[in-house]
C-alpha cells in the first residue's frame, strides 16, 4: 500500500521529482563502479570486454612506453564520444579505460546528458536520446580504420549488430525501486565480443594452380585493427611442400569480398588451415583447417 | 637600436664548440611523462624566452613599466627553474637575473643588453651540455618495447632482432648474386620481401595515420619491392642488383630520421 502511494506520487509530478532524484555525482562521469549500483547487469558484462581494460592493458602500458606517448591515450580513456569524432582524453579515473561515462555523458560536470539509445524517464541522471547510438558512425569515434573499411564495404549490418549482440528483453537496471517503475527494453551486450569468423565467413577454392581466398561474411578486414595487431596465419601444406602466409591490418588482409589468390605448386590434395591471434592474446586459434582436393567441385571438410 | 636589440634574441645554440651528450640527471624525470604530462622544465623554458623577448619589445616601444614586468618575470622563472633540478644547480647565477632587473629600473638600454646577454651565457653553457640529449631521451619513443611477427617463420622477435634479419637477409641476397645460386636467391628474395613489407607493422606502434608514414612505406616503396620480385621471377637476374639498391634506399630514408634518436636513448637506457 506504502510503495503504491510511493509509485504514484512518483508518476503524477515527474519533472519536479527529476531534480529531486538527481545523484549529481552521476553528472561528473563518476567510474564505472558507480553506475552497477543501478545498472548491474551491464556492469557485469562490461568488466568481461576489453573496452574496461583499454587503459591498463600489458601491452598499451608496453607500446605507450608506460603512458608517455600522450597522443595515444585520448581513445583508450575517452572524456566524451561524440559519434564520428576523435575523443579527448578524460581528465579523471584514466584506469577505468573505455568506461560507462566516457560513452553515455556529454556536457559540462553537472549541466550535460546522459544519451543513450532510447527515449527514458531515468531520474537519477537526466537522459536524452541519441540515434546514432545504433550506427556504426559511434564506433568510428575510435575505430576510425575498420569504420573506413566496413563503409567501404557497403553492408546495412552496424557493428552493434554484431558486437553487442541482442539480449533480448530486460530491466536496464536493477535495483529497488527505481526497478519496478521501468519497463523491460531491448539490452545489447557490453562485452563487446571480438567474436571469431565462422567457415562459412570464408571461402576456400583450388583454381587450377590458385589457391583462392575470399571473406565473404565479415564486413571489414580479417584481421582490422587501428593500433591493435591482430594476426591471421595460413598455413598450406602440399605434397612436399609447406607455405606460410602472415596476415596484418598492415601487411596483407582477407578485404570484404575481394578474393585473395595464392600461387601453389600443383598438387592432388591440399590441407589449408586458418589460426588467428587477437591484439590482446597470446593464443593462436584455429579458426578453420579444410582439405581441398584438386577438382573444385569435391571439397571435403575436416575441422 | 632597433635592429641591434633584435638581435639578442637569437637563441642560444650558436656559436658554441663543443655539444655534450651526457645523460641526464635522474631528478628531470619529474618533469616529462609519463611521471607528469606537463613538461614543466620545457614549459619554464619558454617563459623565459617568452620574458626576454617581451624586455626587448617594450624597450623598443619606450614602455619601461612593462618591460620591468617581464624582467621581474624573467628572474622570478629562472630562480625557480634553478631549484628543479639539483644536479643543475650550479648552472645558474641567480645574481645576473636579478641584475637584468635593476638595469631595467635604471632605463639603462645598454646595460640592459649587457646584463641579458650575460645572463644570456648561463642559459648557453647548460645547453651546449644538455639540451640535446634532453630532447633525445624525451622527446623521442624507443624501439626496445617494439615487437614484430616475422612473416616468414611467425615468430614474434624484438624490432632490434627483426633489424638484424633484414640486415642479414639483404647481405645474404647479394652472396647469392655473386655466387648465381639463382634457386637460392629467389626464396630468399621472396623472404626479404615478405619481412621487409611486415615492418608496417610497426609504423602505428607511434604514428597516428597511414598519411604520415607514406613516404617511406607507400606506393613507391611497395612498388620497389614488387619489382625486384618481379625481376627474381623473370630471371632477370643482371638487374637485380640496382633493384636491391633502390629497396635499400627505403632503409636508409627510415634509418636517416629514426635512428640517430634511437642509438642516443638505447645508450642512455642501459
Ligand atoms: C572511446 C573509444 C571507443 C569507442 C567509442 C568504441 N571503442 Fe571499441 N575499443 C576501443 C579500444 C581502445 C579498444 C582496445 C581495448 C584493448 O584491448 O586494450 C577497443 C576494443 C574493442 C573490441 C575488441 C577488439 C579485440 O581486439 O578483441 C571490440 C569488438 C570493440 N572495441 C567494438 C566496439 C564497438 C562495436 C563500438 C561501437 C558501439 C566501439 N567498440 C566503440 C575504443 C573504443
Ligand atoms: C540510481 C540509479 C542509477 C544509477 C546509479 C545510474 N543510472 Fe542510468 N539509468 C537509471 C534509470 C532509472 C534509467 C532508466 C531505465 C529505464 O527506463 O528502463 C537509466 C537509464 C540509463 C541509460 C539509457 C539512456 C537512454 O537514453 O537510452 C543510460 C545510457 C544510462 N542509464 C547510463 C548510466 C551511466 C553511464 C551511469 C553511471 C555514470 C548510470 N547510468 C548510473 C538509473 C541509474
Ligand atoms: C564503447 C562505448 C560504450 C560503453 C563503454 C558502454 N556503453 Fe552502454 N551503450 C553503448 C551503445 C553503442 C549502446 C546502444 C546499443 C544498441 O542499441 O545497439 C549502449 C546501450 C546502453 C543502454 C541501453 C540498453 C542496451 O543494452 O542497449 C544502457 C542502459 C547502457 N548502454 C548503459 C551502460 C553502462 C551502465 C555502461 C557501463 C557499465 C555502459 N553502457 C558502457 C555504448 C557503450
Ligand atoms: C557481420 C558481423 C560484423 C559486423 C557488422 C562487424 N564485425 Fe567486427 N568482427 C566480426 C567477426 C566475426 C570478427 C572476428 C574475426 C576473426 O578474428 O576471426 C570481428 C572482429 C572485429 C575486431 C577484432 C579484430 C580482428 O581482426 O579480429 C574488431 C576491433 C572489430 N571487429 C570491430 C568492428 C567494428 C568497429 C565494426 C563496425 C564498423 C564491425 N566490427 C562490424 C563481425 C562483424
Ligand atoms: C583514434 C583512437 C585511437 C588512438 C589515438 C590510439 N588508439 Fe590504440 N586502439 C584503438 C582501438 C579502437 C583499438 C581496438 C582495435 C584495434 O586493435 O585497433 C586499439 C587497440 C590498441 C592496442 C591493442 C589492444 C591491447 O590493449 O593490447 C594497443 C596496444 C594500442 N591500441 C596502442 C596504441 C598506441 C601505442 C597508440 C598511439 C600511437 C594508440 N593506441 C592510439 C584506438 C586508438
Ligand atoms: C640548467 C640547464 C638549463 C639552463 C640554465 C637553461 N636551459 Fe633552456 N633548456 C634546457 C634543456 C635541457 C632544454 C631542452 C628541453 C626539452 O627540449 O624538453 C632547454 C630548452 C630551451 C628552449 C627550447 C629550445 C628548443 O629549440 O626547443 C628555450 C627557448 C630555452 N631553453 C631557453 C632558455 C633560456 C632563455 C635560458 C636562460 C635564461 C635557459 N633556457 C636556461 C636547459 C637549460
Ligand atoms: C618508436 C616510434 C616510431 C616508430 C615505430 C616509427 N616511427 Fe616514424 N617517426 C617517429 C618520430 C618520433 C618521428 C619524428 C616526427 C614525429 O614526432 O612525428 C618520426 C618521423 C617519421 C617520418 C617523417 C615525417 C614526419 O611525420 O615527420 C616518416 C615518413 C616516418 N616516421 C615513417 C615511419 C614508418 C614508415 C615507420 C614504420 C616502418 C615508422 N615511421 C615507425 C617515431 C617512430
Ligand atoms: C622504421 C624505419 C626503418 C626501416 C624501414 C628500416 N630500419 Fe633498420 N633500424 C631502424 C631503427 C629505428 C633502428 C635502431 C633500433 C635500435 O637501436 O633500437 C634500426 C637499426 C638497424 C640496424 C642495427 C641493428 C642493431 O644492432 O641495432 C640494422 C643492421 C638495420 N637497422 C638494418 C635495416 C635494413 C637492412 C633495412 C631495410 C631492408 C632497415 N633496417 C629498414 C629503423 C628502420
Amino acid at each position: 500500500m506504502k510503495l503504491l502511494a510511493f509509485l504514484s506520487l512518483f508518476l503524477l509530478s515527474c519533472s519536479t521529482l527529476e531534480r529531486v532524484f538527481v545523484e549529481e555525482d552521476l553528472l561528473k562521469r563518476p567510474p564505472a563502479k558507480r553506475c552497477s549500483e543501478c545498472h548491474q547487469k551491464i556492469y557485469r558484462e562490461w568488466l568481461k570486454s576489453r573496452h574496461h581494460l583499454a587503459y591498463t592493458s600489458k601491452d598499451f602500458i608496453r607500446t605507450t612506453e608506460n603512458y608517455s606517448k600522450l597522443k595515444c591515450l585520448s581513445c583508450h580513456a575517452p572524456h566524451q564520444v561524440e559519434p564520428g569524432k576523435r575523443p579527448a582524453l578524460r581528465k579523471v579515473f584514466l584506469k577505468d579505460g573505455v568506461n560507462c561515462a566516457g560513452c553515455h555523458y556529454r556536457g559540462e560536470d553537472l549541466k550535460g546528458f546522459m544519451y543513450g539509445p532510447y527515449k527514458v524517464f531515468s531520474p537519477p541522471h537526466p537522459s536524452k536520446r541519441d540515434k546514432n547510438f545504433t550506427s556504426s558512425l559511434y564506433c568510428s569515434s575510435c575505430h576510425q580504420r575498420t569504420y573506413k573499411e566496413w563503409k567501404e564495404a557497403k553492408v546495412s549490418k552496424s557493428c552493434q549488430s554484431c558486437h553487442m549482440p541482442y539480449l533480448g528483453k530486460d530491466d536496464l537496471i536493477q535495483k529497488f525501486p527505481f526497478d519496478l517503475f521501468h519497463l523491460a527494453k531491448e539490452r545489447h551486450s557490453h562485452s563487446f565480443p571480438s567474436l571469431k569468423a565462422k567457415e562459412e565467413d570464408l571461402k576456400i577454392t583450388l583454381e587450377g594452380n590458385r589457391l583462392k581466398i575470399v571473406n565473404v561474411g565479415i564486413p571489414h578486414n580479417l584481421p582490422t585493427a587501428d593500433h591493435g595487431s591482430p594476426k591471421y596465419y595460413l598455413i598450406v601444406e602440399g605434397k612436399g611442400f609447406i607455405i606460410k602466409r602472415l596476415f596484418t591490418p598492415k601487411l596483407r588482409v582477407l578485404k570484404y569480398k575481394e578474393p585473395l589468390y595464392l600461387e601453389v605448386p600443383s598438387t592432388e590434395e591440399l590441407k589449408v588451415s586458418l589460426y588467428r591471434r587477437l591484439s590482446w592474446s597470446k593464443r593462436r586459434e584455429l579458426v578453420l583447417s579444410k582439405v581441398l582436393r584438386a577438382s573444385p567441385s569435391s571439397v571435403s571438410y575436416q575441422r | 637600436m632597433r635592429k641591434f636589440l633584435v638581435l639578442l634574441l637569437v637563441l642560444p645554440l650558436f656559436g658554441v664548440d663543443k655539444l655534450i651528450l651526457k645523460k641526464p640527471p635522474e631528478s628531470l624525470s619529474k618533469y616529462y611523462p609519463p611521471k607528469s604530462k606537463r613538461f614543466e622544465w620545457i614549459g619554464n623554458m619558454f617563459e623565459m624566452a617568452t620574458s626576454i623577448t617581451g624586455i626587448f619589445v617594450n624597450i623598443n616601444e619606450g614602455r619601461w613599466d612593462r618591460a620591468k614586468e617581464w624582467a621581474e618575470r624573467l628572474s622570478k622563472t629562472y630562480e625557480r627553474t634553478s631549484k628543479m633540478v639539483p644536479e643543475w644547480k650550479k648552472f645558474f647565477k641567480l645574481e645576473l637575473a636579478r641584475n637584468v632587473v635593476r638595469e631595467v629600473e635604471r632605463k639603462n638600454v645598454k646595460g640592459v643588453v649587457r646584463a641579458v646577454k650575460k645572463l644570456g651565457k648561463t642559459c648557453q653553457r647548460c645547453h651546449s651540455q644538455n639540451l640535446l640529449s634532453v630532447k633525445l631521451l624525451y622527446h623521442f619513443p624507443s624501439y626496445e618495447n617494439i615487437k614484430v611477427e616475422d612473416p616468414v617463420d611467425f615468430s614474434e622477435v624484438k624490432f632490434h632482432k627483426y633489424m638484424e634479419k633484414l640486415a642479414k637477409d639483404f647481405k645474404t641476397i647479394r652472396v647469392f648474386l655473386v655466387e648465381r645460386e639463382y634457386k637460392k636467391l629467389s626464396k630468399k628474395t621472396q623472404e626479404f620481401v615478405e619481412r621487409f613489407k611486415g615492418l608496417k607493422q610497426t609504423c602505428q606502434k607511434c604514428h597516428n595515420s597511414d598519411e604520415e608514414v607514406a613516404p617511406f612505406v607507400g606506393k613507391s616503396f611497395e612498388k620497389a619491392l614488387n619489382n625486384l620480385l618481379t625481376l627474381v621471377k623473370n630471371k632477370e637476374f643482371k638487374k637485380v642488383p640496382m633493384a636491391l639498391m633502390i629497396s635499400a634506399s627505403y632503409c636508409s630514408k627510415c634509418h636517416n630520421v629514426h635512428q640517430i634518436p634511437a642509438i642516443v636513448r638505447e645508450a642512455f637506457s642501459r
